[in-house]
């Protein structure tokens, strides 16, 4: 909605939605979705579900998202720190959590 | 050995992070430890670096930095205490933590210079844009930190002082505050009006002025401003909760 309140949209009609992240250049809004992580234009165009994972985080350029991606189950559960380009390409663990 | 891990230290973060509480109890069966878990990125301000939270259940979690591409994790607290919800300031010399349900605490970017800002159960805190200030919200009942009942209410404090200035001033919860990128307002989630629906308002950066943007009868909650100000994005369920 605009910042007064007015022109409130549903961006994200059938892909569920949390935990909203504005692109740097305002352009685009990264959130949770039932899929993952997506990312829809600031106008709900182009929505994209980009990967497995939770939590997304712009670069400050805005050419890459960290985020977390859950491992194991139950007890065992746990999740890594990903960074992947911001159109998903490249996903790349970066901490390598675990049994270390 | 297994430890059980208590549900009292778990916190919200964890909690939801991790499914609720419900989901980490000890494993009768299990003779490892548990996993060692790397959660809550953020990028710092010039991009070259990464914050996170590493460690596992059975001990505690620390602030951890590393360089954009993953190389020479360091970590910053080797503090005995969980730790949970690290931000870097607008400038990236300081880094901003909770301190489990005890308060805030600040410290330069290199893990120096670590001093404790508030001494409460405070969540949800976010810079001003300028670095001055931290807004947060407390619970104000002074009940155990994490009772689902509890007043939250809107602060702020200095970044470089400790007593808090509350903002927001009602019986309803009021939550997950937002500075606006030019500093002079606050857009945050609120259930005065009515506790089964939650609004976004904004107000003022002195807590004046509180308006209720999405005044309806759907839940709104977690408003974040666009970076140039004019708009602000929210989750919305249409269920009460």
């Amino acid at each position: 909605m605009n910042a007064d309140g007015s022109e409130s949209r549903n961006l994200t009609d059938d892909l569920g939605g949390g935990n909203p992240v504005w692109s740097p250049d305002g352009t685009r809004i990264a959130f949770e979705c039932v899929g993952g992580i997506c990312v829809v234009n600031g106008d709900g165009s182009d929505p994209r579900n980009l990967a497995n994972g939770g939590n997304p985080v712009w670069s400050p350029d805005g050419t890459k998202i960290a985020f977390e991606r859950k491992f194991g189950s139950g007890y065992y559960e746990y999740t890594d720190i990903h960074v992947m380009n911001s159109d998903g390409s490249n996903p790349t663990n970066l901490t390598k959590g675990g049994g270390d | 050995m297994m430890k059980q891990t208590p549900c009292l230290v778990c916190g919200f973060a964890l909690a939801s992070l991790l499914g609720g509480c419900g989901d980490m109890g000890t494993d009768p069966e299990a003779l490892d430890p548990a996993p060692i878990t790397n959660f809550g990125p953020a990028w710092s301000p010039d991009g070259k670096r990464i914050l996170f939270h590493r460690g596992s259940r059975d001990i505690d979690f620390d602030i951890y930095v590393m360089n954009a591409d993953g190389s020479n994790p360091t970590n910053l607290t080797k503090n005995p205490a969980w730790v949970f919800d690290a931000v870097w300031s607008p400038d990236g010399t300081m880094i901003s933590f909770r301190r489990g349900n005890t308060g805030l605490s600040v410290m330069n970017a290199d893990g120096s210079d670590l001093r404790d800002l508030t001494f409460g159960c405070d969540y949800d805190h976010v810079w001003s844009p300028d670095g001055a200030q931290i807004a947060f919200r407390r619970d104000v009942t002074g009940d155990p930190c994490g009772t689902p009942a509890g007043n939250w209410e809107i602060c702020v404090v200095k970044a470089d002082g400790v007593t808090p200035t509350v903002l927001t001033n009602d019986p309803g919860a009021d939550l997950k505050p937002d500075w606006s990128p030019d500093g002079t307002q606050i857009a945050f989630q609120s259930g005065r009006d009515d506790p089964f629906w939650w609004q976004i308002y904004v107000m003022k950066a002195d807590g004046s002025d509180p308006t209720n943007l999405s005044s309806d009868a759907v839940n709104d909650y977690d408003p974040v401003w666009s970076p140039d100000g004019t708009r602000i994005a929210f989750d919305r369920i249409p269920f009460s909760s």
